[in-house]
């Protein structure tokens, strides 16, 4: 498994698995700063249908074009379907939010089927005060 | 999807809490400056406080919660703890914050103020006076930063004041040492206006407030009475609250929205997308009324300022209206503080909004014709157009708002102003009135303000009803950020990929997601059902929306004129006319 940088996140594009209407502030601030540096973000939840303040797209049909880069934050439970499902629509680079969403064996799974996995907040990446010194701790190369 | 303000005060609950938190703190600084050590006692119960608090709402919501109403509890119940063993004032801590605060659902919930609980229960196991303070200049920044807390609930703070005062006045105890030892403004301006346990209901307030004051410092001089007063004032208040209307209505005045710098600067040229046809003019002279109203049909004339009702529909309406006096209301207002374009239009099209209306007065004989905005500079219009100017407050561009002011009617429920013999038509909808009448060219374009919320600039884009939205971003100010479209900067939504102009859209932005954190720490302000404009309780409909209670809230819902006053002032980031505008759409298909 490697450390993200924005390397990790080739194209323009990422797909934001999990996006939710509950953790509304969460998940907008990743999405603001995913667009202020330059990428189109494609929120996707399977489960709610009403109270986001963006499109949200219901499943991959809905999708105008499946990104190669996703950014899964689903429950645990969910993320190994969850990465079946990512690879037979042909994503290629996945990073989870954190060990809660990704445990060993669904990292093993994307090695097994051969998709670039990460784990880490994308804000040390795409944030700025308090997440640049997230990312200097962890490691991060901005 | 949701609709929302994209821009929101810049104030919230937690800046509101930590000042005030300051502002009480300073009422030790005589004690700090006596004692330092004292500071540590002060700093204990502080943490105690906060640990306790954040620990319940953890439990509470699955999540951390910012904490500082906690720390604002603990310093309002130091001054009375001060003296007690520490013990005593965990104790306090853990009354004030278990059976004052979360007992009831956590902040914003409780009936009775926190502090002056733990007071209470204080007070029946330690004999507490209430000269809490020692009369000294060190207080003074205290009661300099508590003051203007008195606006907050300002009826119950002047009331308890007032009542304290006259109480000591008549006893013949009144004098500068009293009123600070007592911890006088202390009591007003900090205590008794905590918004969630305090009647907004000025009558209730001042009365409810002077008795509390009244009551204490006449019979007996003692905390516990005190503190018996305010919660038995605090009971009250949940009682008018219930049963009595507590918002203060027929007060409201608009409020003044900030839009971002540089953005009510647009650009002096117009950017025009459209293909340029080949028009020859027609003067009105050549036109009878049923040809005029016939051109307005024919083109689809429809009304521009974001209903995008059919204009010769609505003529017909006036026309047909019972009544004697008529009248046409321009309204070039655009309070909302993105929009530009009906500006530019009254700078630069004066000549073809002044046929335009020359044509809608052929087709009614109106008694009056007004034309109202917020600057009326450099307007050039003929002596029957009366031009009134009005305060640039949002929402005074709405319809049912501004028809009252001007003609004393009263728009029923359910009702519109066509049917009262009243055209309402926006500036932009008389240029294409013009363009129908006098050109006999369709209204299948439209101005718009096009803004870039990102560098803050605006611009006034002329565009053709079905093009897409993004593509026109992509034009006016380039591919950046996400893009929003709506009635203005307080409508908006996210637009989708392949959405295009429609006949409401007003207003195009290019810029980031608004940040609404939706706390669930509402401390019951009741900012938000101040600045409705059609008087509505919009916490309680809110609440009863989130817990699905539709019916409950249907009446309500439907008078909300989806301005988006109540998300915009929000201090805890709640995007409450999103809530009512989607419970709104429930109702309507639910009638379907």
């Amino acid at each position: 498994m490697e450390k993200i940088s924005k390397d990790f996140f080739k194209g323009n594009e990422i797909l934001f698995v999990g996006y939710s209407s509950k953790q509304k502030a969460f998940c907008s601030s990743i999405m603001n700063a995913m667009t202020k540096n330059g990428y189109k973000v494609y929120p996707m939840n399977n489960k709610t249908k009403t109270g986001f303040d963006v499109k949200v797209y219901q499943n991959f049909s809905e999708l105008p074009k499946v990104p190669e880069t996703a950014y899964v934050l689903v429950k645990g439970e969910n993320a190994r379907e969850m990465v079946k499902l990512l690879k037979e629509n042909g994503v290629k680079r996945i990073l989870f939010q954190n060990s809660k969403v990704a445990d060993q064996d669904t990292l093993n799974l994307c090695k097994e089927i051969g998709i670039e996995a990460a784990v880490g907040c994308p804000m040390m990446v795409f944030g700025s005060g308090m997440h640049r010194l997230h990312a200097f701790f962890a490691g991060v190369k901005r | 999807m949701n609709t929302y303000p994209l821009i929101r005060t810049r104030w919230s609950n937690e800046h509101l809490l930590a000042v005030l938190f300051f502002a009480v703190s300073l009422y030790q600084l005589p004690d700090w400056v006596a004692s330092p050590v004292s500071i540590l006692k002060y700093v204990l119960l502080v943490a105690a406080a906060l640990v306790l608090d954040v620990v319940i709402n953890y439990i509470r919501y699955q999540r951390p919660v910012c904490a500082v109403s906690a720390a604002v509890t603990a310093a309002v119940l130091y001054p009375a703890v001060k003296g007690l063993p520490g013990w005593a004032g965990l104790l306090g801590i853990a009354a004030a914050l278990i059976v004052g605060k979360h007992i009831w659902g956590g902040t914003g919930k409780n009936i009775f103020n926190p502090a002056a609980t733990a007071m209470f229960f204080l007070s029946l196991a330690f004999p507490l006076e209430l000269r809490l303070f020692e009369p000294s200049y060190w207080l003074l920044p205290a009661l300099v930063l508590s003051f203007p807390f008195i606006a907050v609930r300002p009826f119950p703070g002047v009331g308890l004041i007032a009542g304290m005062a006259a109480a000591l006045f008549f006893t013949g105890g009144l004098n500068l040492t009293a009123v600070l030892a007592y911890g006088i403004l202390f009591w007003g301006c900090v205590v008794i206006t905590d918004p969630a346990t305090a009647t907004d209901n000025p009558y209730a307030g001042l009365l409810g407030g002077f008795a509390t004051g009244v009551v204490t410092m006449y019979f007996d001089h003692s905390l516990m009475v005190l503190s018996l007063a305010i919660l038995l004032f605090n009971a009250a208040s949940f009682a008018v609250a219930r049963h009595f209307c507590s918002s203060r209505q027929g007060v409201f005045e608009g409020i003044r929205l900030k839009a971002p710098a540089g953005i009510k600067a647009a650009a002096a040229e117009m950017i025009d997308l459209t293909e340029k046809g080949e028009y020859m003019e027609t003067g009105l002279d050549s036109l009878g009324p049923q040809q005029i109203l016939e051109r307005i049909r024919r083109n689809g004339v429809f009304g521009m300022g974001g209903a995008g009702f059919s204009t010769a529909d609505k003529i017909r309406t006036v026309l047909q209206a019972d009544t004697e006096t008529k009248y046409l209301i321009i309204n070039g207002m655009e309070c909302d503080p993105g929009l530009v374009h009906d500006k530019w239009l009254m700078e630069n099209k004066q000549r073809e909004i002044t046929i335009g209306i020359e044509a809608l007065r052929r087709c009614v004989s109106f008694k009056r014709t007004c034309l109202i905005a917020k600057k009326t500079e450099g307007l050039q219009l003929p002596s029957f157009v009366e031009v009134v100017e009005m305060p640039d407050r949002y929402p005074y561009g709405a319809e049912k708002l501004f028809v009252s002011k001007l003609t004393e009617v009263n728009v029923p429920a359910g009702s519109n102003p066509a049917q009262q013999g009243i055209l309402v038509l926006n500036v932009q909808t008389v240029y294409a009135v013009y363009e129908a009448v006098c050109l006999d060219k369709k209204a299948d374009t439209r101005f718009m303000t096009v803004l870039d919320l990102i560098s803050c600039s605006s611009r006034v884009v002329r565009v053709k009803l079905g093009e897409r939205l993004h593509e026109i971003i992509g034009k006016t100010v380039g591919d950046k950020g996400m893009v929003f479209a709506g009635g203005g900067l307080m409508q908006a939504h996210a637009a989708d990929e392949q959405e295009v102009v429609s006949k409401t859209t007003n207003c195009l932005a290019a810029g980031m997601l608004p940040r609404y954190k939706e706390s669930t720490q509402c401390i019951g302000c009741g900012l938000c059902s101040r600045c409705c404009p059609a008087g509505i309780n919009v916490r309680k409909n809110a609440e009863l929306i989130d817990h699905g209670k539709l019916q409950a809230a249907k009446e309500a819902v439907l008078r909300c004129m989806s301005c988006g006053s109540c998300s915009y002032v929000c201090l805890a980031g709640r995007n409450l006319s999103g809530r009512m505008l989607d419970a709104k759409q429930a109702c309507k298909s639910e009638a379907e």
